[in-house]
């Protein structure tokens, strides 16, 4: 990511809905206008949950772990990059791992 | 971009309804609106006792802490379902879910399915053979009998649930594409009590899911945040997400899905023929042919409008 880009860009370049992710920089909701500048750190987090019922290997599951694997990759910042990190798969609290 | 209320830079964005907030003022805004959804729909009164399915989700929480602000007399109830998934997944939200319970002193009654029927709910479903392998129709099953049977055994009024658009919205859809009648005539924010079964609420089907995350997020609600190890490739997720990609360029478009649903529902539009267009046929007067405009059919409209005027007749009106 290059600083001076706004978020929704960011989001886009890595293909991910907007819609789908809240991001945060510390600790704070931040916007699609919001311009990243050099060193931030970008956490997201996913915002879709449920699937209690319905289930069954489809078409559907490949395109949701498409989605997620465009999350999930830890991307290194480049020189005088921006990083956007994504939240940890794992049980943790959002707030806690953003603080 | 600037919070509407105080112009103050904007924490939440939400474009279905072209308003941007602050945080302060979108932790103002959220137990308003539910307020509104609680009255428009009916769902309850302050005098009713409300029993709160909390799972240790953002959203179950959510609506729990909510109701509480708003001065509702809101009980949570967690069902320890048995799921470990190698993530601790039943432990960890029933702990979060107790946390929750404990910081805000609210009575929280939790059944465990294991204590009350011999097995988890993993077990039960590979003994009962039901779901194709999966746990989730057992796991639905058995939470839809057990809220009722706590929520009228304890003497509840009602039963909320923290649904949000986004299920009502993937969960229309599902049953859009099958055409399943019966189930789209029998979703809405309130299942009213009958028989034997307790009223189901729903007060957060308005809000976006992303909306109860920030929610969660701006007050500062720990909730579990890994997903239920059986949900993936849920079609219900898929569903939410092909859905977040229409919400991405037509914004609005999932509210007004849900909403155009519940009006047509309403009116008792669904799947019953009216046949107004037939019941409005007349012949064309040019053409012969049926319609439904007032005077001319639109093709003989529209042939009038490209066709030259017709020259005068030399001397016509001369002519008698």
């Amino acid at each position: 990511m290059k600083p001076g880009m706004t978020l929704l860009s960011a989001l886009q370049k890595n293909n991910i809905l907007p819609e789908s992710v809240i991001a945060t920089r510390a600790g704070e909701m931040i916007l699609e206008d919001e311009i990243l500048k050099d060193g931030d750190v970008i956490k997201l987090i996913a915002v879709i949950s449920g699937g209690s019922c319905h289930c069954e290997r489809s078409k559907g599951a490949k395109q949701h772990l498409h989605l997620r694997q465009a999350v999930s990759p830890r991307r290194a910042p480049g020189p005088n990059g921006v990083q956007v990190s994504p939240h940890e798969w794992g049980i943790a609290s959002p707030l806690r791992g953003s603080q | 971009m600037k919070c509407r209320k105080c112009g103050e830079k904007a924490s939440v964005h939400m474009r279905q309804h072209k308003l941007a907030l602050c945080k302060e003022h979108y932790l103002e805004w959220v137990p308003e609106q539910t307020e509104r959804f609680i009255k428009k729909y009916g769902m309850f009164t302050h005098e009713e006792k409300i029993l709160v399915a909390v799972s240790g989700g953002k959203d179950s929480l959510s609506l729990w802490d909510i109701l509480v602000r708003l001065g509702y007399q809101a009980d949570g109830l967690y069902l320890g379902l048995g799921i470990d998934g190698g993530i601790n997944y039943s432990h960890e939200s029933q702990r979060l879910t107790e946390e929750f319970a404990d910081e805000h002193n609210l009575k929280l009654h939790i059944v465990d399915i294991e204590n009350e029927y011999g097995q988890p709910i993993p077990v039960l479903s590979e003994m009962s053979h039901r779901g194709h392998g999966k746990p989730c129709a057992v796991c639905g099953l058995a939470k839809r009998h057990e809220m009722n049977r706590i929520a009228r055994d304890l003497g509840y009024d009602v039963l909320a649930t923290g649904h949000n658009l986004d299920d009502e919205a993937a969960v229309l859809f599902g049953n859009t594409l099958s055409w399943s009648s019966e189930y789209l005539l029998r979703q809405g924010p309130v299942l009213s009590e009958s028989a034997g079964l307790a009223r189901k609420v729903k007060p957060l089907c308005r809000f976006y899911e992303r909306e109860m995350t920030a929610y969660a997020l701006a007050r500062g609600i720990e909730y579990i945040y890994e997903e239920c190890p059986f949900a993936g490739g849920s079609q219900s997720i898929y569903y939410k997400e092909l859905l977040n990609q229409l919400e991405t360029t037509r914004p609005g478009a999932k509210l007004t899905f849900y909403l155009r649903f519940l009006e047509a529902r309403k009116r008792g539009d669904l799947f019953i023929e009216h046949n107004v267009e037939q019941a409005h046929m007349h012949p064309c007067p040019k053409c012969g042919q049926p319609t439904s405009a007032p005077d001319k059919c639109s093709f003989c409209r529209m042939i009038e409008r490209v066709s030259p005027a017709p020259a005068a007749v030399p001397g016509g009106d001369d002519v008698s």
